[in-house]
């Protein structure tokens, strides 16, 4: 790439915009009143003369952190030379990072109120070697971040040279067809959908906080009631008990909306710049206060997964999240940089499929399925580890209504079982592997055997007797399990995906 | 099920020759350095005797020098039982276990098997290893074997580690690997 001249303004070292300071010193205060805010709290309410001595070694940590993210601010600064993006930082220790662009595998740029309201935006970049971002510039404004992002992903031929890339294709909207537009109807379904569990705690920390309050209020209605009412309303009240799940799952439930409208505003997901896969990138844009914008390359793309639960199947909506090659491989942290799209359907699931894996399938598609010893042996854990109940009932009602619970359990996790084995099978054209898994959660996971890594084979001794195997294909962004396939089924497709792997000789990240 | 005759064509991956590497029969495994054998059963006979003390030592105490109470039978005997076992279990999985470690090198890809009980298998190919290392801690020092490790990119499942390699082979596999990623 050394015949790349004009790299558009990004030719000479340069700063971020001057609002990335203003963020820095405020990610700084929030680190500092993270670690500090219980002594801050029982200085406020005990006012400790002891406690004056915390205060002012608050005061001078905040005080060398702010100084520091001034020289960070100063230190900072990245340019793109001869294909490579080059940032240097550090304050005592100088470091000097050189990013070939090739190797960038997603770009994610993203804007929170502050950000937009100066005309900037913040740049997430990650590289196969780090677990989350490996870089971010805080702030850099909006065309310049943009120009920034299509010189980073490869929406141009990566032999091609830079110098095509043009600010207005950057700027541009989405593509005349984009894959997804999530509108309103489908925007509710998603947050009506979503996993309300994680919310019912919010829920009741929330009446637990604001019952004081509401007791209060309670307390004065009441002593306005005229008393015929009050002997009515007393019968009543254990209508209040029944209602209190109700009013749990409301809140819950309404949370989940207010979030899922916040995060999913506006989604839109759609290809752009592709004249083949291995110059088109995946576009996702959503957000309502903080917009967020991520882009991966087609051909970066590792490992795809769909997801739905009983009540998206309902909804014919999926999950969709997408890997690039990562360092934290199958694991995420909070600060993993995936691509999730919510609310797939069939039609925009088989578009997607023929774009990622474009020869899919590649020839007749071969059905793969666990033996029945997968169901028997599940049926059997399964039902021993519920046989202390059994016991229990047993030893606390008789053995007749032991037995009988004991029945009923057995038959009812056999029944478990038998639905979660038929759920378990995959599909494969000898190149591309398709496996799906679950019940009523279901998921299915996609992959490209031309971009494992690794392939591993599973057998203990009463496997070996029973005539079965496990595999587990190692992609650089997360698994697929393939268990308890017929031994030599396991063994033939073993050789064949390594056969795969072995006889690709292009690209693979 | 029925079973599929081999679904799609076969492509070739041929075994490599490598020098001074043990000679490798068609679909053979080369065995791991006995000296790291050797250390194995020394590790074996170590957890043994210190798990055994671990009991051993606290009832021997309660028994002959503890005031009051002895230690029931029943304790000695639950004890002792579950020692013999676990132990005897580790042994039977290192000693089972060790003709049934091996590595093999083939010209396109590295394959390790282990395993006595649970028996896996795992290859890697030689165009997706990011980097390698060689280890050697004290105990390979003194008896004279290493360990190489190859890693893939993304998550740890995806490495690979070849414990127990005589020094010299495990360079040789890195310069063979160097050659096929960059020659």
């Amino acid at each position: 790439m050394a015949e790349v001249k004009s790299t558009d303004g990004f030719g000479t070292a340069q700063r971020q915009h001057a609002l990335g300071l203003l963020l820095l010193l405020g990610l700084q205060a929030r680190l500092i009143l993270r670690m500090s805010w219980p002594l801050l709290i029982a200085f406020y309410f005990q006012g400790d003369r002891e406690a004056r001595f915390f205060l002012w070694a608050i005061a001078g940590l905040a005080g060398v952190a702010f100084v520091a993210a001034i020289l960070h601010f100063a230190r900072f600064t990245f340019r793109v030379q001869e294909g490579q993006l080059q940032v240097s930082k550090g304050i005592l220790v100088r470091d000097k990072t050189n990013i070939p662009l090739e190797r960038v595998q997603a770009v994610h740029v993203e804007q929170n109120l502050l950000q937009r309201l100066f005309g900037v935006c913040g740049l997430r970049i990650d590289t196969a070697g780090s677990k989350g971002a490996e870089l971010t510039i805080h702030a850099l404004p909006w065309d310049k971040a943009h120009a920034l992002r299509s010189m980073l992903t490869s929406e141009n031929p990566p032999s091609e040279s830079l110098d095509a890339v043009d600010l207005d294709t950057a700027k541009k909207a989405p593509s005349a067809d984009p894959l997804l537009s999530l509108d309103w109807k489908t925007l509710v379904q998603v947050g009506l959908s979503q996993n309300h569990l994680s919310k019912v705690a919010l829920a009741i920390g929330g009446i637990a906080t604001f019952q004081g309050i509401a007791w209060d209020v309670i307390g004065n209605l009441w002593s306005s009631v005229p008393t015929i009412y009050r002997t009515v309303m007393w019968f009543l009240s254990p209508l209040l008990v029944l209602l209190s799940p109700v009013v749990i799952a409301t809140i819950a439930v309404g949370a989940s909306l207010v979030t899922t409208v916040f995060k999913h505003w506006k989604l839109t997901l759609w290809v752009q710049g592709g004249r083949g896969p291995q110059t088109a990138s995946l576009h996702i844009t959503q957000g309502l206060l903080n917009r967020q914008s991520f882009q991966v390359p087609v051909h970066k793309i590792q490992w795809v997964k769909w997801e739905n639960t009983w009540i998206r199947r309902l909804l014919s909506m999926d999950t969709l999240e997408v890997r690039q090659a990562s360092a934290g491989g199958a694991a995420g942290g909070p600060d993993s940089m995936r691509l999730v799209v919510p609310a797939m359907n069939g039609d925009r699931t088989q578009k997607l499929v023929g774009l990622l894996f474009p020869t899919w399938p590649e020839q007749k598609l071969l059905t793969l399925r666990p033996t029945s010893y997968a169901f028997r042996i599940r049926w059997f854990k399964r039902g021993l580890a519920w046989m202390p109940v059994a016991i229990a009932a047993g030893l606390g009602l008789g053995t007749a209504f032991g037995t009988v619970v004991g029945l009923l359990l057995w038959t009812t996790v056999g029944a478990w079982s038998r639905k979660w084995h038929q759920g378990q099978w995959a599909t494969t054209d000898g190149r591309h592997l398709s496996v799906h898994s679950g019940w009523l959660f279901r998921q299915r996971v996609m992959m490209d055997w031309t971009k494992l890594q690794a392939v591993e084979w599973h057998q203990n001794r009463i496997h070996e007797k029973r005539g079965v195997a496990h595999l587990t294909f190692h992609t650089s962004s997360g698994v697929a399990h393939l268990r308890y396939l017929p031994t030599s089924l396991a063994l033939q497709l073993k050789d064949l995906a390594n056969a795969r792997v072995v006889a690709h000789k292009g690209a693979w990240m | 099920m029925p079973q599929p005759t081999p679904p799609f064509q076969a492509i070739p991956n041929d075994m490599v020759h490598l020098e001074g590497l043990p000679s490798l029969a068609e679909d053979a495994l080369a065995s791991l350095e006995p000296s790291y054998g050797r250390a194995r059963g020394l590790v074996f006979a170590i957890g043994t005797l210190g798990s055994g003390m671990a009991w051993l030592a606290p009832m021997v105490a309660l028994t002959f020098w503890g005031d009051g109470d002895h230690p029931p039978l029943g304790v000695w005997l639950g004890l002792g039982t579950a020692w013999v076992v676990l132990m005897s279990l580790w042994g039977l999985e290192e000693w089972k276990g060790w003709p049934v470690r091996g590595y093999l090198v083939r010209e396109h890809d590295v394959i390790y098997r282990s395993g006595w009980w649970s028996r896996s298998w795992t290859a890697v190919p030689f165009s997706r290893i990011q980097h390698s290392e060689i280890q050697q801690g004290p105990l390979g020092r003194w008896l004279g074997y290493c360990s190489l490790k190859l890693f893939t990119a993304g998550g740890s499942g995806a490495n690979l580690e070849i414990p127990g390699l005589h020094p010299e082979t495990a360079k040789n596999i890195r310069l063979l690997l160097e050659n096929q990623n960059h020659g």
